[in-house]
């Protein structure tokens, strides 16, 4: 029985589906190459939009920090005899293998930009800047978190540049007009990034002191005494903003997971808001249409999509569970979500209304009022479809966050993205479709909230998945 | 040369001193209970032993070896509190590959022997997920001694198991002929399994010595064995 350090890795953390995503996503990306070779299409106005989904993603890897640890590498393969250049490239090579995914789906965009001569190194390229980001990613998983978010901004802002000017020095100069820059630029850096993970392995117990930092103490606290449980849910959701949990490691108990007081998000949609207004006024109006896009995409689509994802890996749903009907619980938690989600948007809102009220633009009317109307919608659609795609309590199954498993359904969870932002989307540029939208997103959202059905089944998959 | 080299040894996170200046040896073959309330420093200390992290200060051995390099670690077997098996994986593949990983000589026969001793024939083709927790310890143990280590470091080795294949695995280990530091705070565990104990406290050594001068110290003062290490807790 042939039984490898790379198919462990792999075997542990990607399920068999996701693996055929990946490969669905190659030969698609090739197929994309192949019909698309013959044909000129460039199209300099899509660049923001592309580096801007380019970077989200990039984003996504970095902060995730790419390399999946388990508890069972802790207790077991660490401390096995391998040498660390092993572990380390074995890791490395395992994450770069799962986020080729994104580079090849990323070529299904190609076609918009590129001249045909160049599609296929810009193709190679979008794996280039994957590996740049996985191994930043391992390298920065040494330093603090909050260093590392300002590290990852600096990058993404580069990533971000050449589609506003004509920048070439950048990793993704290759898909906004420089494909020569950009493809040596993509090639020494990846290599040398690439090189320096291979050649400097991390000693074991870097990765567990990275996985163990920052689990220091509280600094607020929140006191749910004289609270009822439904009064204790909307407390917690409206003071805090992501989730604090706990993980006992031998009998010690580490508190987990983003904790960060309403009032720093609320802060730090503020300063977003007064940059986002202060763009309109600066940027020439031909050009808005981009940042209208970025805002609609995650704005509307992809922040509130996510925080309703992802709040199941970070509740002790199940001790709640044991404490509130499962359709007391589920409705309130889902209406306290929507609520801090709202009060965290709130600054654009208003931002938007005095924009409508200084340019006198309808679509900053619309943009506010798809806001109200569909972030809280597309929240309530991500809390329901976690608890059915992914019910899994990350916490409570031993895994550590943020490792998990891809699997395909992960993949299909994050999939919603894209028909939900394709409406938001259209709904900028066709005239009543945000009326529309909105009335339809909104009744869905009731409906799943009002269904006792849905309610009982949720408590069903999330129970059968965690305590069986 | 001791097998196991434990000295002055420091170790806090953040603000927390989990580690004061720890000292102890344990001879080759010898085995020791290493008990200690909660957040006393023991499963610090064998993270330290088992290379998982460095201390800050102070010198580690084990068999001779930085407990970080391979050699130690081919020597070594490491049980942590609440081992977690890869879930995804069956019993069979998990025992396959970290056996595999240990260079484990007649891997076949050793893992058809480690299901029949740990009774899990039934489940070899199981997901560890599907599994109790009672399996899932049991699956633990035998990773943890698939390769047959010469130095065993178990961390609460009995949880979750019942009484009957508590008394196979204590008599298993009895006959592995390896030294054995084993982390618990239930003195009826180190009685049946060990010959010495350490009592550590807010991370220094507060006692050494034989099980049986507890015993009697026990008997002297007319208290339980556990009411004599609690006031020795208390003391320190």
């Amino acid at each position: 029985m042939r039984r490898s350090l790379f198919s462990l890795i792999l075997r542990t953390r990607v399920s068999s589906s996701f693996i055929a995503l990946i490969i669905i996503f190659l030969l698609l990306a090739v197929f994309t190459i192949a019909i698309s070779a013959p044909h000129a299409r460039p199209i300099r106005a899509e660049y923001p939009v592309f580096l801007g989904i380019l970077s989200f993603i990039s984003l996504i890897v970095m902060v995730g920090s790419a390399l999946i640890f388990k508890k069972s590498d802790f207790d077991f393969l660490f401390t096995s005899p391998i040498p660390a250049s092993s572990l380390s490239l074995n890791f490395f090579l395992a994450a770069l293998v799962i986020n080729s995914m994104y580079a090849f789906f990323l070529v299904y965009f190609l076609p918009m930009l590129e001249y045909p001569v160049f599609i296929i190194p810009a193709a190679i390229d979008l794996w280039f800047v994957m590996a740049i980001n996985v191994s930043l990613a391992a390298i920065l998983r040494s330093i603090s978190i909050r260093r590392r978010l300002l590290i990852i901004a600096i990058v993404l802002v580069w990533y971000l540049v050449p589609g506003f000017f004509s920048f070439p020095i950048s990793p993704t100069s290759a898909f906004a007009g420089y494909p020569i820059y950009g493809t040596v630029i993509d090639a020494a850096v990846s290599l040398s990034l690439v090189s320096y993970n291979v050649l400097r392995p991390p000693r074991i117990a870097y990765y567990y002191r990275s996985l163990t930092a920052g689990t220091a103490t509280i600094r607020r606290s929140i006191s749910f005494a004289g609270s009822t449980p439904i009064g204790a849910i909307y407390r917690f959701n409206l003071k805090m903003v992501g989730g604090a949990s706990t993980l006992r490691i031998g009998n010690v108990s580490k508190n987990y997971a983003g904790r960060l007081n309403m009032g720093v998000a609320v802060w730090v949609s503020m300063a977003v808001a007064v940059l986002y207004g202060v763009a309109f006024i600066f940027i020439p109006e031909a050009e808005r249409s981009i940042i209208e896009i970025y805002y609609i995409l995650y704005g509307v689509a992809i922040y509130p999509l996510m925080r309703g994802i992802n709040w199941i890996q970070t509740e002790r749903i199940w001790l709640a569970l044991m404490s509130l009907p499962a359709t007391t619980y589920f409705r309130h938690m889902a209406l306290a979500k929507v609520i801090s989600t709202l009060i965290t948007l709130l600054p654009l809102i208003i931002v938007n209304f005095i924009l409508f009220a200084v340019f006198r633009d309808r679509i900053f009317l619309e943009m506010s009022v798809m806001t109200l109307a569909l972030s809280p919608s597309v929240l309530i659609f991500g809390f329901y479809l976690a608890g059915f795609v992914n019910p899994y309590q990350i916490i409570d199954i031993g895994e550590l966050p943020p490792s998990s498993r891809y699997s395909g359904r992960n993949f299909v969870a994050g999939l919603t993205i894209a028909p939900v932002a394709a409406i938001a989307v259209l709904s900028i540029f066709i005239p009543g479709l945000y009326l529309y939208a909105s009335i339809a997103f909104i009744a869905v959202a009731m409906i799943l909230i009002a269904l006792p059905n849905i309610q009982d089944s949720l408590k069903n998959s999330i129970l059968s998945h965690n305590l069986l | 040369m001791s097998c196991i080299e434990f000295h002055e040894v420091q170790k806090s996170f953040g603000s927390k001193k989990a580690l004061d200046g720890l000292s102890f040896d344990v001879e080759c073959q010898e085995s020791v209970a290493l008990i200690g309330p909660n957040g006393a420093g023991k499963s610090t200390t064998l993270k330290i032993l088992a290379g998982l992290i460095k201390p800050d200060s102070g010198e580690v051995k084990i068999g001779g070896f930085d407990p970080d390099s391979i050699e130690a670690k081919r020597i070594m077997g490491y049980l942590p509190e609440d081992a977690s098996p890869y879930l995804t994986l069956s019993v069979k593949e998990n025992l396959e590959y970290i056996g595999a990983l240990r260079k484990t000589d007649g891997l076949e026969q050793k893992v058809e022997f480690l299901l029949n001793i740990m009774e899990l024939n039934e489940y070899r083709n199981s997901r560890v997920s599907t599994l109790s927790r009672g399996n899932r310890q049991k699956l633990s143990i035998a990773l943890a001694i698939i390769h047959d280590p010469k130095i065993m470091l178990l961390d609460e080795p009995l949880n979750y198991l019942d009484i009957p294949t508590q008394e196979r695995i204590i008599k298993y280990f009895k006959g592995m002929n390896a030294t054995f530091l084993v982390s618990t705070h239930i003195m009826s565990i180190a009685e049946r399994f060990t010959k010495s104990a350490l009592i550590i406290n807010n991370g220094r050594l507060v006692w050494s010595g034989q099980i049986d001068e507890l015993k009697e110290m026990s008997r002297q003062e007319d208290m339980t064995v556990e009411g004599v290490i609690s006031k020795i807790m208390g003391e320190s």
